[in-house]
């Protein structure tokens, strides 16, 4: 792992507080699957 | 033999003698499918996504390993972890590899990713939306598929291509 500045630093730590956070309560694995078909279209329309 | 040939055999031969062979027709009890792009096939269980890779971008397992080992130490907080290999015996081999969900987010904007990579050292590569350098790295595919952004507005690197200069 290669912090590249105190801002990335501190953005990874915190993102992966949120993501481990998550864990804890993983989602419905139909409903994530959606989740990322979902995220996949909206991106094709950006 | 081709070098890609040796190489797909030597894959299969150390998964198998390290148990971790899955055949191809096992793959779907990772998890439920998700969307399928030009290189990975997703599979989702318990906020694990599972991603087969076929390849395509990388050429070979030896740099697809190196791309995950460099998005590992510019994207910890989205790092892949080697789960297996997977394929068609004797044939085709397929490095299958894990990263953790990042739930509750949505698609980047190419001025969000831009603002994020700036943020971080990256030069924007004009030519090329997308493209971005420091002085170790180029990092492109950087597009709105790629990248999350949840909702305090961090930006989360999914998938990229890297290369090491």
């Amino acid at each position: 792992m290669t912090y590249l500045n105190q801002f990335h630093k501190e953005a990874v730590l915190r993102k992966l507080r949120k993501i481990f956070e998550s864990m804890k309560s993983p989602m419905d694995s139909v409903a994530a699957a959606n989740y990322m078909k979902r995220n996949l279209e909206t991106a094709k329309k950006m | 033999m081709t070098s890609f040939e040796i190489e797909q055999r030597a894959a299969e031969l150390y998964a198998k003698e390290n148990s971790l062979w899955i055949p191809i027709s096992d793959v779907i009890t990772l998890g439920e499918p998700g969307p399928s792009g030009n290189e990975n096939d997703f599979y989702v269980s318990n906020n694990l996504i599972y991603k087969v890779n076929n390849l395509l971008n990388s050429g070979s397992i030896l740099r697809l390993f190196d791309k995950m080992m460099w998005h590992n130490n510019l994207f910890y907080d989205t790092a892949y972890s080697f789960y297996a290999f997977t394929g068609f015996e004797g044939r085709t081999v397929m490095p299958i590899f894990q990263q953790m969900l990042v739930g509750n987010a949505v698609p980047a904007t190419l001025i969000e990713i831009e603002t994020y990579m700036s943020a971080i050292g990256f030069v924007k590569i004009v030519a090329d939306e997308g493209r971005f350098a420091n002085a170790e790295y180029e990092v492109w595919d950087l597009l709105p598929r790629n990248v999350l952004k949840d909702e305090e507005g961090d930006i989360y690197i999914v998938d990229a291509e890297i290369k090491h200069k």
